[in-house]
């Protein structure tokens, strides 16, 4: 091979380095799993019922994903970082009852003081994680069942100020606050009956994008969750990162109560019962690896809208709701498994396998020629 | 230093503070950060002077404390009769599924699943009882399927690599809806005497033996042979091993798979025996509430007694300790007339309290 004096690669490197469309199309499915299968879950909808894409049906989707979509942002940060939330049901309660109680003084008020109640929480969890060697599991474990306790305790508080011995009854919001309209007016440039809540949630999503992608505190979050120890050699403040995240976590968790509040013109104790879980499914599903250092919005509300559409379409098929839970597992370890087993294995580039090395002994490490 | 994907990791909790932290692993997501605000070594707020014999009885010594506290706030604490009702309730709700995943998280793993197989359990149960087969059939059929269940979790997390929190969080999502499925009418009452007082007969006329309800017996002799299964057999021995370190492991040559596929096996089949005790004591099978929670629960009594979620240390015993301390915990509450509102705010107090004072991680 003579070298050849041109401004871009020799021939010899050109075509060693040519992509099959195969690789290209193969790339493509492992880095986008959950796209490809929301937009055929989506086809199959349609197909399956004449309802499904109709503005009412959409409107009562984004309806119900506001408050998870909010949820499943707050619980996206700890799992970047590397940890996990179990906590956010819990604190979506004490949102939704902080929201409710203050509504009487109006909404800013409500707002501003779920939010910090709630963002003080998160800040407990955030220093319990960042200055013990305590699993995050635990400590938000932990958390889950103070903050249970202590919605249970306020709401059973509030209940006996204004009437006599009512136990944990649900706070309900002042009417005439003007606070159910937070999440319910309808918007009225959108031709479905998408309401404001779901415009939130959207700013929610494009905001921790935002954040996410273009600023250094983002960066420093995929940085912690990546690799812990190198992130702190390199100066970045991990304390600090993990503090502001689950911080974060616990206010847009109160953010999902106002939002929950709002909808439900009541805060009941026992609100977000097992919404953490849903939260952690979405987002995995999405993507974002468990162990951290790697995931994207994109991903995540991909992620949510896959697992609410299946109880919304057997609803609208009229299944029975007991097969709704069989296949919601089973959605959540299929989309899993593939993302995270069969297309890696398949040997093309793309997001690498995060196994440890004890898994599995030498990996293959030959990405395919050209992938990025 | 090598590069990171060379070097052969030992467990994070033993890790010299030099060496740099790989992504991934199984305990990785549970596991706390090793290095808190230094990479040299421990800053942590909590003290690692503590007497070595603290922390190796401490969690008895808090037992025992409890007990005192608990009988002189409340004088009945100590009657038989009322040892008996605290065994009993004990024995009957999380107590063989503490055994079941004291034994996953020795593994290094977790499952989340075990509240939604306990559920499965007590469903088919009913059913199998309601339409006339048995106790028999009632208790082994039921057994059989959760411990299927929980070979899928197994099967899943030994071949694929995925780690065991999400694998056990989907079993245990589409559990629940199984158990809704199999009592497709809602909460199922069972009709059969006999089986409903099983978990609570007393065989009266033998002696010392008689006093005790038959959950407790049972759940007792699963204790002692769980307790010999893992101190004394090489089973035993590889699930320590297992959990240690799973790729120094692997390169033994011992068959991690199996042993991996071994424990959430386990763990279903106690689930499921739990099911079915808790449906004969309540003489009800409720799909949507029944172990509820119960894997938190269950978690919550292995870490108190001091096994380490990250795998390799821990026992039986401990575990013992720890559902006795929570037990005995929840009847102090009880008899102080607080709330349930304050319960859970103690538990979530105490069980972090707990895993700070293990000094984080569990000792090793």
């Amino acid at each position: 091979m003579r070298s050849q004096q041109q401004p871009s690669e020799p021939e010899h490197l050109r075509a060693a380095t040519r992509v099959s469309p195969a690789a290209r199309v193969l790339s493509l499915v492992q880095r986008e799993t959950a796209l490809i299968v929301l937009v055929l879950l989506v086809i199959m909808c349609s197909l399956l019922s004449p309802h499904f894409l109709t503005g009412n049906n959409i409107g009562n989707l984004a309806d119900q994903m506001a408050v998870f979509g909010v949820l499943a942002c707050g619980q996206m940060l700890p799992i970047l970082s590397g940890g996990i939330d179990l906590s956010v049901g819990s604190v979506l309660a004490l949102g939704a009852f902080f929201a409710a109680a203050m509504s009487s003084h109006g909404i800013f008020a409500a707002v501003v003081v779920a939010l910090a109640a709630t963002g003080i929480v998160g800040f407990v969890n955030g220093i319990g994680i960042a200055y013990t060697r305590v699993p995050p599991f635990i400590i938000t474990l932990a958390m889950l069942s103070i903050a249970r306790g202590l919605s249970l305790q306020f709401a059973s508080m509030a209940n006996n100020a204004s009437t006599s011995g009512a136990g944990a009854a649900p706070v309900s919001v002042a009417p005439g606050s003007g606070f159910q309209n937070v999440a319910e007016t309808p918007l009225p440039f959108l031709p479905w009956n998408i309401p404001s809540g779901a415009l939130i949630a959207a700013l929610v999503f494009v905001a921790l994008a935002f954040v996410l992608r273009y600023t250094s505190f983002g960066r420093h979050v995929f940085a912690v969750g990546g690799n812990e120890a190198a992130a702190m050699l390199l100066g970045v403040r991990v304390h600090r990162v993990k503090i502001a995240v689950y911080t974060f976590s616990g206010m847009l968790a109160g953010l999902a109560g106002i939002l929950y509040a709002s909808r439900q013109v009541s805060a009941p104790p026992t609100a977000g019962v097992t919404y953490e879980l849903d939260a952690i499914a979405a987002v995995a599903v999405g993507g974002t690896l468990l162990t951290g250092g790697v995931g994207t919005v994109r991903g995540t509300v991909v992620g949510l809208l896959i697992i609410q559409i299946l109880p919304n379409i057997f609803n609208l098929l009229g299944l029975g709701s007991n097969w709704q839970q069989v296949a919601r597992g089973v959605v959540l370890l299929a989309v899993v498994i593939l993302q995270m087993v069969i297309l890696p294995a398949l040997s093309i580039g793309g997001i690498p396998m995060r196994r440890g090395p004890e898994a599995r002994g030498p990996a293959p490490t030959t990405p395919a020629p050209g992938a990025t | 230093m090598k590069p990171n994907s060379a070097a052969p990791r030992s467990s994070p909790g033993a890790r010299p503070p030099d060496q740099p932290i790989a992504p991934g692993g199984a305990g990785n997501l549970l596991a706390g950060s090793p290095s808190a605000g230094g990479a040299m070594g421990r800053n942590a707020l909590y003290t690692t002077h503590m007497l070595p014999w603290l922390q190796r009885y401490g969690s008895f010594l808090a037992l025992v404390i409890l007990v005192i506290a608990t009988s002189v706030i409340s004088p009945n604490f100590l009657t038989e009769l009322n040892i008996r009702l605290q065994l009993q309730t004990f024995c009957l709700s999380y107590a063989l599924i503490g055994v079941g995943q004291a034994l996953v998280i020795l593994t290094g793993g977790i499952d989340l699943s075990v509240g939604a197989v306990l559920a499965v359990g007590s469903c088919s149960a009913a059913v199998l009882m309601n339409n006339g087969y048995g106790t028999v059939v009632a208790f082994a059929l039921p057994m059989l399927l959760c411990a299927v269940l929980g070979g899928f979790s197994g099967v899943v997390i030994a071949k694929t690599g995925i780690q065991p929190i999400v694998v056990t969080l989907a079993v245990m999502i589409a559990a629940r809806g199984v158990a809704e499925t199999i009592a497709s009418a809602g909460v199922t009452y069972i009709q059969d005497q006999n089986f409903i007082t099983y978990a609570t007969t007393n065989y009266g006329p033998i002696p010392i033996i008689g006093l005790i309800p038959m959950s407790v017996i049972l759940t007792a002799i699963i204790y002692l042979a769980a307790g010999f299964f893992l101190a004394r057999t090489v089973a035993g021995r590889y699930i320590f091993a297992v959990g240690g370190n799973e790729r120094a492991t692997r390169l033994a040559g011992i068959p991690v798979d199996r042993v991996k596929i071994l424990v959430y096996v386990i763990s279903g089949l106690l689930a499921g025996l739990a099911g079915v005790l808790y449906a004969s004591h309540n003489s009800t099978a409720d799909p949507f509430n029944d172990g509820l929670y119960f894997e938190l629960q269950s978690i919550a009594m292995v870490v108190v007694g001091g096994t380490s979620l990250l795998g390799g240390s821990g026992g039986i015993g401990k575990t013992l300790i720890g559902g006795l301390i929570l037990t005995v915990l929840y009847a102090l509450f009880i008899q102080a007339g607080w709330p349930t509102q304050t319960q859970l705010i103690a538990n979530g107090v105490i069980v972090a309290g707990a895993v700070i004072l293990q000094g984080g991680l569990g000792r090793r």
